[in-house]
């Protein structure tokens, strides 16, 4: 693994050897990984408890209830594109990154004044995602701006497992509050805020921004000039058909719910089991990409959620077949999340780096979107048996059409990288 | 690629920043903590486990009412017992339950788990023995025992885990008590109205009331945005449509009447009141209560209802007092127990 160099924590120089097999993660990178950490920590906090405070304890209507989920669950496609081009242009990285990470924590503290307004409510949720929108593409752009291009990989690998830490420790530290403190969400809500302040001042306290390297970058004009680049359009076609044949993760935890017979298998410990999974290959994973390829690395990402629908639609769902198939689906994310962020990186000038993360946060949460709401229709017509013969047809599909479009791309993303 | 240091300032500060949000957050923390555990109690007593027990059996001897405990304590979301007298001493359970309901041999407690995440039921004998424990396929939204105590039902709410991401929909069950064998899932229950048999995949059901015979149920079916009351047969596994928009049944003790909720509003601004329709003519009255109300209704007598009503909106503890009205209209609600909710009264 990657030792966090001390040294480089304080300042110094973090000597590089390029000969090394050992890829270097900047410090911009670990620091980031930590804001994510915090940030979802407190964010999770919320989320985890949010159905039972909306729907137990401010007992709000089924109507209500089902707006105010939707919103937050619905995307944010919007604020996600303006804050990639609004980063690119003003080349404000950390400050587009900063305003989303801050606008998400202060919603924490506004659901205290909320009550049980429940338009109020709604509102600060709203807010609390379009923040979560604001801060994605700039915070990645800063992580491959700041990592050499062969190591794209393996830092946005250490990332996404340092966040998937905060994913873990969230919930866990919500339901402590809320068993040592029966009914005092108040206390949620202030804990959460307080983590993510941490965060905050981690970022804007620690991290050094990265500001263009000069005017020359000014004349690519972003979106247009993105769009007319073949590579980058194959690489964000392929991720957002990917999200649109891959159902979503409560999805597939109910067809292992329906698989099991109806049998209640807790839905936070399966969601710990992904999670736990990604987090210990989310680094490994990465720098293989960066060793043997991207394209390899993404296409054996697809491989395994095929597997994990062969296994669900050959197997009975037992601790024995559990435990491979949460396993198989941590290594999905690990082999597609970071490295897909990396081959965009790879494939997109400096200039429109923060853009080109946007347009494949965007693409890919419409299409996640939308394919829940078809595995739902299909769902209540036809069953779930027919979701999974339908998914694992589709993945299997993609994976070929993958194969195809990226074979080509992989071998100039480096040059492109280092642009 | 150079990394510019981190200055020595730079990190100065941080690390008072970070010491004081810890501080101050920690400092909430800690007084939210003291405040839940050493705040009045009320008339809520908690003995040790065995002077408890003793005394909820002598309460439960009598005529009396199981509730949840609402006042702020350590006895906060506690099953809690009192006898119907006026001013009652409360003797709280060990067992927090957010939805109870009792006949005199056996009781179901739906509960929030606190970790890992989860919701239980607790099926229960003497009061407060636990001889079965469910997984809650979602959260606790309401229960029922029949009279003869030998069936049970519940609905829950599952949300966030959809298949469509988003929305809410019921789930509601028939077990047996107190071994909580699945009876039925009232989706499986064919549905008739006008005699003839219909069917939609939006078919939400909750709310079941059990007749005495604890064969016959009422409950509700929600679909197509329309709120129906069915009247099934549980061993037929078939219902019946008999009335529009009566919302969350439970049936007097006589039989007679049903008291529900009746909705006013729609959408987003929709509310509650209490309401009878009496089940020989199907003439609905509207009683005299203008709070909203969101459990289920229980019944104190053949003349008197008991519901719960929320009363504060902030985030902090969730406070609720019992109210009680007579059916007849005749006088205004008064508080029945204060600082409590979910309400079951027993009569054995």
């Amino acid at each position: 693994m990657y030792p966090i160099d001390v040294a480089g924590l304080r300042g110094l120089l973090a000597s590089r050897t390029r000969a090394s097999a050992r890829p270097v993660i900047p410090r911009t990178v670990w620091l980031l990984g930590l804001v994510s950490c915090f940030t979802d920590i407190s964010s999770e906090m919320i989320s985890s408890i949010l159905p039972v405070y909306l729907f137990v304890h401010l007992q709000l209507s089924a109507v209500q209830f089902g707006v105010i989920d939707g919103l937050y669950q619905g995307v944010t496609a919007v604020a996600r594109l303006a804050s990639g081009v609004v980063a690119d242009r003003w080349k404000q990285y950390k400050l587009v990154a900063a305003l989303g990470y801050a606008l998400s924590a202060v919603c924490k503290l506004a659901l205290l004044a909320t009550g049980s307004a429940w338009g109020a409510v709604a509102s600060v949720l709203s807010a609390d995602r379009v923040g979560k929108g604001i801060r994605t593409a700039p915070r990645d752009a800063l992580i491959s701006l700041t990592t050499p291009a062969q190591d794209l990989g393996s830092a946005f690998g250490v990332h996404r497992a340092m966040d998937t830490v905060g994913v873990l420790v969230g919930p866990l530290l919500a339901f402590w509050i809320l068993s040592s403190m029966p009914g005092r969400f108040d206390a949620i809500f202030v804990v959460s805020f307080a983590v993510a302040l941490i965060g905050i001042a981690v970022l804007v306290l620690l991290v050094d921004d990265r500001r263009g390297d000069g005017a020359e970058h000014r004349v690519t004009l972003d979106l247009p000039g993105l769009l007319g680049n073949r590579r980058f359009v194959s690489i964000v076609v392929i991720a957002a058909l990917t999200s649109f044949v891959v159902v979503s993760d409560a999805f597939l935890y109910l067809l292992l719910q329906w698989k099991r017979g109806g049998g209640a298998e807790s839905i936070p410990l399966l969601y710990a089991g992904t999670a736990t999974s990604y987090l210990v290959l989310a680094a490994p994973l990465g720098r293989l990409a960066d060793r043997v390829g991207r394209a390899p690395v993404f296409l054996m990402g697809q491989g395994c959620i095929v597997l994990v629908y062969v296994g669900v639609a050959m197997f009975a769902i037992e601790l024995w077949t559990l435990v491979p198939l949460l396993l198989l689906h941590g290594a999905y994310y690990a082999a597609t999340d970071g490295v897909i962020a990396a081959l965009v990186s790879g494939s997109t000038p400096t200039a429109a780096r923060a853009s080109g993360l946007a347009a494949l946060n965007t693409a890919t949460s419409l299409t996640r979107l939308a394919g829940s709401v078809i595995a739902g229709i299909i769902w209540s017509w036809r069953g779930p048996g027919t979701v999974v013969t339908l998914a694992l047809l589709a993945t299997i599909a993609v994976l070929v059409l993958s194969a195809m479009l990226l074979k080509g791309t992989e071998s100039s993303t480096l040059d492109a990288g280092t642009a | 690629m150079t990394e510019p240091a981190t200055s020595a300032a730079r990190l100065t500060i941080f690390t008072v920043v970070v010491a004081a949000i810890v501080v101050t957050a920690g400092a909430y923390l800690y007084f939210a903590r003291v405040e839940s555990s050493t705040a009045a109690t009320g008339q809520t007593r908690i003995a040790d486990e065995a002077a408890q027990a003793q005394a909820i059996a002598s309460v439960r001897r009598g005529a009396h009412v199981a509730f949840r405990n609402m006042a702020p304590g350590p006895a906060y979301g506690h099953l809690t017992f009192a006898s119907l007298e006026p001013g009652a001493t409360r003797h709280a359970a060990s067992l927090s339950c957010n939805r109870i309901h009792f006949s005199d041999r056996v009781g179901l407690c739906l509960a929030i788990a606190t970790a890992p995440a989860g919701f239980r039921g607790y099926l229960l004998e003497d009061g407060v023995r636990v001889v079965q424990t469910l997984e809650l396929p979602g959260m606790p939204s309401r229960t029922r025992i029949s009279r003869d105590g030998r069936f049970a039902a519940y609905t829950v709410f599952v949300a966030g885990d959809s298949y469509l991401a988003s929305g809410l929909s019921t789930r509601t069950r028939i077990i047996k008590a107190p071994s909580g064998d699945d009876v039925a899932d009232l989706e499986s229950f064919a549905v008739i109205r006008d005699g003839k048999e219909i069917h939609s995949v939006d078919f939400n059901f909750w709310g079941v009331t059990f007749a005495r015979d604890a064969n016959r149920i009422y409950a509700t079916l929600g679909t197509g945005g329309r709120i129906l009351l069915v009247d099934g047969d549980v061993a037929e596994r078939t219902m019946r449509v008999i009335a529009e928009d009566i919302e969350c049944p439970s049936l007097s003790p006589d039989g007679r009447h049903i008291a529900f909720k009746k909705r006013f509003g729609s959408g987003f601004d929709a509310w509650w009141q209490p309401a009878v329709v009496d089940l020989a003519t199907l003439t609905v009255r509207l009683l005299p209560e203008p709070k909203h109300i969101d459990d289920q209704i229980e019944w104190l007598d053949d003349a008197n209802i008991l519901y719960a009503v929320g009363h504060s909106t902030s985030a902090a503890q969730r406070r609720a007092d019992v109210w009680k009205l007579a059916i007849d209209g005749s006088s205004p609600p008064t508080i029945f127990l204060a600082d409590a909710e979910s309400p079951a009264v027993v009569r054995p």
